[in-house]
């Protein structure tokens, strides 16, 4: 199992590593404080939630709807930049890949 | 042509088509790896659309449809929890959970961890889980096929049982994952086909329904309150259903299916596609409900709100006594029962999965059993889970179990997506920790319920309804403390090797 130790210890790993980490957490928990502003406008700005935008939408119904938008944006930036991330684990496991096959 | 006929016409043509499927299923079910991921056969696109068919159950389905005619714009807030989960699957958990675990969430832990606490102790919250939810499923599902079809109670609960059963033993996960393909595709056909008839009487425009609504039931119904006083409460719920999601053992073995981690990521993103439209569509069924049908006759079919749906689709089908509404109605019915069973056979094969790989094999045998012998016991551990369901089910008649969901995700929460996260992304994290911030996690969110409301009525001692704002933070401090408190476990180049696999797929179980 020293291949593991190897790539573990490698800078591109370690690299690799910190990249993913830098951009899951920071949208993750940012994302997670804004869904929970949804059930505190409904319960302490009921007026604003209350009003009309147009029509007879609110703008409660709106702010909600808009949360779907965002979970798919955020998947969509997420397959987009997973990608980035498969192409630099492929070129580290790359080595001892090939090696395995031979 | 007999209304009364078309319904027992669907209803065996599911069965049928179902059934079916489990026998060729049957035919590849040979191994572990079949009956638990179904030999890592499926597609993103099919581990997609199972994961919402395991995902949407009559309880999102006919229960929130419900909670929306009977409560308008509290209702639909509720449901916009139910995808937004998905955000912490696939940014945190699905792709490391696909590259270093094999068939159920202790296989993660366990990787890096003592094996023999990590394993007893997950699999005991995974069966906790998927028992709260089995309880909740059956005995829903006991009263809504009484409710549509009219056949008793215990007959319900036995033919879903029995089906489970069937498709589980002889079709292992490739026959349930099916099942629930067809379910999530049923499910999506009637709900859009609702929103299709819903939307010309409302020339498709969403302001002239909400316009009805006020008009039919108050301007009140478009405003937040009707249902929720108390906004703690509200974020607490919250908190467990956006952190649960990645916690629920049901779903997460769902990414065991498919061969690589790129494939689990894509299905992700089409169970978000399906979920998220899905409750986007309901939120319109249920305001379509509360103009056409009226929550006093809502309430008056079923108090829980849950007979909404059916009593639109028969509204918009012409109205009761005509074919087309009885058709209609009976369609809905059809697609429930489909729903029901779907969900109740992805419970059975990750209780099973716990007790057999986890404990039978792992803890008991210490890993020593052979193939022949894993397979066997997996599918007896089936049959015993399926016929205890049956069991519970029945004794648990008339009791109000909607609570036990939102329990379940609480659990998943408070107990598993800590040692989950921290098992994956801290090094330090130890078998302590782990163990302690399980326990904890669990114990702490049943004792809330338990005080709480939902058991104790007036009398509660728990002011909140859900635990998850005391109980998944006591989870995460628990699990970090303990791991600080205690000495790091002598394993230091397993994390290397669980963290190379989790980010590359260098070496994981094909």
């Amino acid at each position: 199992m020293e291949k593991y130790t190897a790539i573990a210890r490698s800078k591109e790993f370690k690299k690799l590593k910190r990249a993913k980490l830098v951009f899951i957490w920071p949208i993750v928990i940012l994302f997670l404080l804004y869904y929970l502003t949804l059930p505190l406008m409904a319960g302490y700005a009921r007026p604003l939630m209350s009003s009309f935008v147009t029509g007879h939408i609110t703008f409660g119904y709106l702010y909600g709807v808009f949360f779907y938008l965002v979970a798919w944006a955020l998947a969509y930036l997420y397959v987009r930049k997973a990608r980035k991330f498969d192409e630099r684990a492929r070129a580290i496991i790359d080595p001892y890949t090939r090696k395995k096959g031979a | 042509m007999d209304v009364h006929l078309f319904g027992i016409f669907l209803f065996v043509a599911i069965v049928g088509l179902t059934m079916y499927l489990t026998y060729r299923a049957s035919k590849r079910n040979k191994s572990t790896t079949d009956f638990y991921a179904a030999g890592r056969s499926l597609t993103g696109w099919q581990n997609g659309l199972a994961i919402a068919g395991d995902y949407l159950s009559a309880a999102s389905f006919l229960g929130i449809a419900g909670l929306v005619a009977l409560n308008g714009y509290d209702g639909f807030m509720y449901a916009v929890g139910w995808l937004m989960g998905y955000i912490v699957v696939l940014y945190i958990v699905a792709e490391p959970l696909r590259n270093s675990g094999k068939y159920t969430m202790a296989d993660v832990l366990a990787y890096r961890l003592k094996p023999i606490p990590v394993r007893t102790t997950a699999a005991i919250v995974t069966i906790v889980i998927s028992l709260f939810y089995m309880v909740a499923q059956m005995v829903g599902a006991g009263v809504i096929i009484q409710l549509l079809v009219g056949i008793p109670y215990e007959v319900s609960v036995l033919i879903i049982g029995v089906l489970m059963i069937i498709y589980v033993l002889f079709g292992g996960m490739l026959a349930t994952s099916w099942v629930q393909i067809i379910k999530a595709v049923l499910l999506m056909f009637a709900t859009i086909t609702v929103i299709l008839f819903l939307a010309f009487l409302y020339d498709f425009n969403p302001s002239q329904l909400f316009g009805a609504v006020a008009e039919t039931n108050g301007v009140k119904f478009l405003q937040p309150g009707l249902l929720y006083n108390n906004p703690i409460d509200l974020v607490s719920l919250g908190i467990a259903l956006v952190l649960g999601t990645a916690g629920l053992p049901h779903i997460l073995i769902r990414f065991y299916t498919v061969p690589s981690a790129q494939e689990a990521r894509k299905s992700v993103i089409w169970a978000m596609v399906l979920i998220g439209a899905f409750y986007v569509m309901i939120t319109f069924v249920g305001f379509g409900a509360a103009v056409h049908v009226g929550p006093e006759v809502i309430r008056a079919a079923d108090s829980g709100g849950n007979m909404a749906a059916p009593l639109l689709a028969q509204y918009l089908g012409g109205g009761a006594g005509t074919v087309g509404g009885e058709f209609f109605m009976a369609t809905i019915a059809a697609v429930s029962f489909a729903t029901i069973v779907a969900v109740v056979a992805g419970l059975v094969i990750t209780a099973s999965g716990a007790f057999a790989h986890d404990i039978y094999t792992n803890v008991i045998k210490r890993g020593q059993a052979d193939e022949k012998k894993q397979f066997r016991v997996a599918r007896n551990t089936a049959l015993v889970v399926g016929a205890a369901s049956i069991l519970i089910g029945v004794l648990a008649k008339g009791q109000n179990v909607a609570y036990l969901v939102a329990l379940a995700f609480a659990v998943a929460a408070s107990a598993n997506l800590p040692v989950i996260i921290f098992s994956i992304y801290w090094r330090r994290f130890n078998t302590t920790g782990a163990v302690a911030g399980m326990l904890v996690g669990l114990i702490s969110a049943v004792t809330l319920v338990m005080l709480g409301p939902s058991v104790m009525q007036e009398n509660a001692i728990f002011p909140l309804a859900n635990p998850g704002i005391i109980s998944v933070p006591l989870g995460f401090v628990t699990s970090v403390l303990f791991t600080l408190l205690s000495k790091p476990d002598p394993l230091d180049d397993k994390y290397d090797e669980l963290s190379v696999k989790a980010n590359t797929g260098l070496g994981t179980e094909t």
